[in-house]
């Protein structure tokens, strides 16, 4: 390997995770890199890029920022150091990167670089390394180390930046930057600026000046055709005019009785004049509208004033058709009526009271006669059949003693059956044949059989008889028992009712004051009849008298209406006029009071003829005024005129020199821009052919087939996008809206590729870190294809955990072209351990 | 101005449609070249600030 600078050695200490020595040689070779995840193969990677450029891509999110991810954390001497050593075949260097922990991984490092000959150490030696080997920090992302974690980004990320990174490696970097730096539109703004302010000078010195004299021109006519002659158009006059107007005021406001301000002499100048003129024209104004708010407040009182004679005379005369007629007499009147109307009323209720009194007395008092009568005829019928209450407790005796007897005679009988039951024993026992008291003979069979006969007989007829006659006599002494009592129930029933009848008919009498005749029904029935009639009489009567009443209230009323009116009217005049008068005297003061209301509107009325004049006055002062004003602006502008001619000459050259400026930003851009389209022709072919050629060969999209960097124009300025085309280029897709992740992958892939062939730096490296994720075998395999070309003109360092890809690298490039390193484990106090 | 910076100013300069422009042009590419986009652009401010004080 010859020309560009390739790595043959590389000693890594202290750095991520690497914490003892770490050298390896790479023996002007292509590296493959194999092992498992975690085991240091990006770190050796990262290794060289931080060796070479002093920063990795990787670390800058703000966690970085936190702490130091350079610095193995255990290192003894807490310091990493990378060593590396380039050669171009006939210059070698030996890079040297360290530095000692931070507090965050964005620490700066120190590089030494060293030949046989030098030593850069510094600023230096980093100016001297981008000198050897002529790359920017873009163009080595983006075309000599594929990082793992951007392999999509040069597509799915910023336009900017990848246009940024295409525009470096066509060469066309300074051209886009010159182009986009020239502030075209700066100078055009200052150029219209200029052009602006000659436009401004002009509409306010020149094109006002012809605008004034024209005013001033139309003011002078104005006022000539008023009779106001070039003598009269001075401020000594306005100043005349001031003092005149002001008296005016002043007589004015003496008149209306108001303290009129002081006026103040104006001085011959035109602020003074216009002061005095606002002062003038601002009092003019409140004592006009002071003169029309009292003109309208008196002709206010007098309409009023007249309105209150009017009526007032109005209620005098209604009075006066009332003259016979004494409202005293007259309420007299209604009182004594009104109190015989409410006595006859109170008579006729007291009539109706005891006519429904009564009523209700001879329904009661018959209801109780009835119940009497009923209660006497039962206690008849009763008696007539049980006799009195003595009678009945007589044979109540009776039927005791009879009952007495009957139980004695069925107590006799049961003796004798008793004996006879005896004998019938002794017989049936010692069956005698001789009578024990008389000792006859006897045959004692038949004789027991004639005695049980007898037993028989007797307890069968006779004590069943005793026995119902006793039976009898219980119930018939129950029964004038029960009569007994129900005559005495009666009696007192009857005593009760007729109590009751006199108690009623002796109240019937002491409320209706009559002494009652019998038979009572009849005689209440007349008398309910005759207090019926009275009643009716004395309803007509209450008929009568409210009619009389109606009367005297119609004659009274509208007297007394008109009463109330005068007092009422007269109360509001005397408060109006501040007055005790009444009757005629209130009259004539009306009168007197609308007569000087009537002198006091004429007299307003005559000051109100003066402002018009005032007005006019006031009018020809204000014109007279705005022509002196114009007449020295005019001047003002006259005098201002050959300075603004001045500057409106300064500021058209200034415009001039500006446009110039802008005519000759305006040449250089475009010659910028065309210069870079040329290049951007006959480059951009070439790397587009390159693209297509790889895109191609790693099997691309089964439509779009071709891919390109297309550059627009937008906003910003150009940009390149990656479009995807079908096979005869007529569909097109952006690559990200369309693409799955292999295909982007691929895309990526293809693009570094490209532009790593495109590259003009003397860097002849290709770092890829872990390219076949998301690939297929087919993908590998031509991926290992194509990197096994390119290790032909370039160091390619691969570094992957896919042994299938490692593989494919392998079979695919000779072995004097590739060295493969494996990593076997990763350990704490070394970091990679080395396989064999 | 470096040397790197000539082959450009040939370059564009015939590009120019009026010659009195390959003046201003390489003071554009001076000042491009000394201090970048940045010192462009801040010159050709200074060039308007200069011409408006007059």
């Amino acid at each position: 390997m010859v020309d560009p600078f390739h790595i043959t050695e590389i000693t890594i200490e202290g750095f991520r995770g690497i914490n003892g020595l770490l050298p390896l040689q790479f023996d002007d070779k292509s590296i493959i890199i194999t092992g498992k995840n975690g085991v240091g193969k990006t770190t050796i990677l990262q290794a060289i890029e931080w060796c070479l450029l002093g920063k990795c891509a990787y670390m800058e999110q703000d966690e970085f920022g936190r702490e130091d991810a350079i610095v193995n954390m255990f290192h003894p001497d807490k310091k990493a150091r990378v060593i590396m050593r380039l050669t171009d075949g006939k210059r070698n260097y030996e890079l040297t990167r360290e530095r000692k922990v931070g507090k965050s991984t964005k620490g700066k490092s120190e590089l030494l670089l060293s030949n046989e000959k030098e030593n850069y150490g510094g600023t230096e030696a980093e100016e001297k390394l981008a000198e050897i080997l002529g790359i920017s920090q873009e163009q080595f992302y983006a075309a000599t180390y594929l990082r793992q974690e951007s392999i999509r980004d040069f597509v799915v990320g910023n336009a900017e930046t990848r246009s940024k990174v295409v525009d470096e490696l066509l060469g066309l970097e300074t051209l886009r930057q010159l182009s986009e730096c020239i502030p075209l539109k700066e100078v055009e703004t200052a150029v219209r600026k200029a052009q602006k302010e000659v436009k401004d000078i002009e509409e306010t010195k020149f094109q006002a000046l012809e605008l004034a004299r024209k005013k001033l021109t139309d003011y002078t006519d104005e006022l000539r055709k008023k009779g106001f002659t070039e003598k009269k158009l001075t401020t000594g006059n306005l100043v005349l005019m001031a003092k005149s107007i002001s008296d005016d005021l002043i007589d004015t406001a003496s008149t209306m009785q108001i303290q009129a301000p002081k006026f103040e002499t104006a001085a011959e100048s035109l602020s003074s004049l216009q002061n005095a003129y606002r002062k003038l024209s601002d009092y003019f104004h409140d004592i006009d509208e002071k003169r029309f708010e009292v003109f309208e407040n008196a002709q206010r009182t007098r309409a009023n004033h007249q309105k209150y004679f009017d009526k007032y005379v109005e209620t005098l005369d209604k009075l006066l058709e009332f003259k016979e007629q004494d409202p005293a007499k007259l309420q007299d009147k209604l009182d004594k009526t009104t109190e015989q109307k409410e006595e006859t009323e109170r008579d006729r209720n007291e009539v109706i009271d005891l006519v429904d009194f009564l009523n209700g007395e001879k329904a009661t008092l018959k209801s109780l006669a009835t119940e009497s009568d009923k209660a006497k005829s039962k206690l008849k019928k009763l008696v007539d059949k049980y006799g009195s209450v003595e009678q009945i407790e007589k044979a109540v005796e009776k039927f005791d003693e009879e009952t007495k007897n009957e139980t004695r005679l069925k107590k006799e009988i049961g003796a004798y059956t008793q004996l006879l039951k005896s004998a019938v024993d002794y017989l049936g026992e010692a069956k005698p044949d001789k009578c024990p008291v008389c000792s006859r003979p006897i045959e004692h069979t038949s004789l027991r059989k004639e005695l049980l006969s007898h037993i028989t007989k007797a307890e069968e007829t006779k004590i069943a008889k005793i026995d119902e006659k006793i039976d009898a006599l219980k119930d018939s002494k129950k029964e004038y028992r029960d009569a007994s009592s129900d005559i005495e129930e009666l009696e007192e029933q009857v005593k009760d009712l007729e109590g009751q009848l006199l108690s009623e008919a002796e109240e019937t009498e002491k409320k209706a004051k009559i002494k009652l005749k019998k038979p009572v029904e009849d005689h209440l029935t007349k008398l309910i009849g005759d207090l019926k009639d009275s009643a009716r009489k004395l309803d007509d009567k209450v008929r009568g008298i409210k009619d009389s009443l109606f009367e005297i209230e119609k004659q009274l009323k509208p007297l007394k209406k008109a009463l109330d009116e005068k007092e009422k009217l007269t109360e509001e005049i005397q408060e109006e006029l501040d007055t005790k008068d009444t009757e005629s005297k209130l009259k004539e003061t009306l009168q007197r009071q609308i007569k000087r209301e009537d002198s006091e509107i004429e007299k307003l009325k005559k000051i109100g003829d003066r402002f018009p004049s005032l007005r006019e006055t006031l009018s020809n002062f204000k014109e007279i005024l705005e022509y002196l004003a114009e007449e020295q602006r005019i001047r003002k502008l006259d005098e201002e005129i050959p300075g603004a001619k001045e500057k409106v000459d300064v500021l058209n050259k200034q415009s001039e020199k500006l446009q110039e400026l802008f005519t000759g930003l305006s040449d250089i851009s475009d010659a910028l821009r065309t210069e870079k389209d040329s290049i951007l022709k006959s480059t951009l072919d070439k790397l587009q052919s390159d693209i297509s050629s790889y895109y191609s060969r790693i099997l691309a999209h089964p439509y779009f087939v071709n891919v390109q960097l297309t550059p627009e124009e937008d906003k910003k300025g150009s940009v390149y996008r990656i479009v995807a085309y079908d096979d005869a280029k007529r569909f097109s897709t952006y690559v990200q809206t369309r693409f799955s992740n292999a295909q982007t992958n691929v895309t990526a892939l293809s693009l570094f590729l490209a532009m790593a062939g495109a590259t003009t730096s003397r860097l002849g490296i290709l770092v890829l870190d872990d390219p076949s994720q998301s690939l297929d075998t087919e993908h590998k395999k031509a991926l290992a294809k194509i990197l096994a070309d390119e290790s032909k003109v370039k160091q390619v360092i691969l570094a992957t955990q896919d042994e299938e890809m490692t593989t494919l690298v392998e079979a695919a490039t000779p072995r004097t072209q590739l060295k493969s390193i494996t990593i076997q484990a990763w350990t704490h106090d070394h970091g990679p351990e080395l396989g064999s | 101005m470096s040397r790197r910076m000539e082959p450009l100013q040939e370059r564009i300069t015939k590009r120019l449609t009026r010659r009195e422009h390959a003046s201003l042009l390489k003071d554009l590419l001076e000042w491009f070249d000394e201090g970048g986009s940045k010192k462009v652009k801040d010159e050709i401010k200074r060039q308007i600030e200069l011409i408006r004080k007059d």
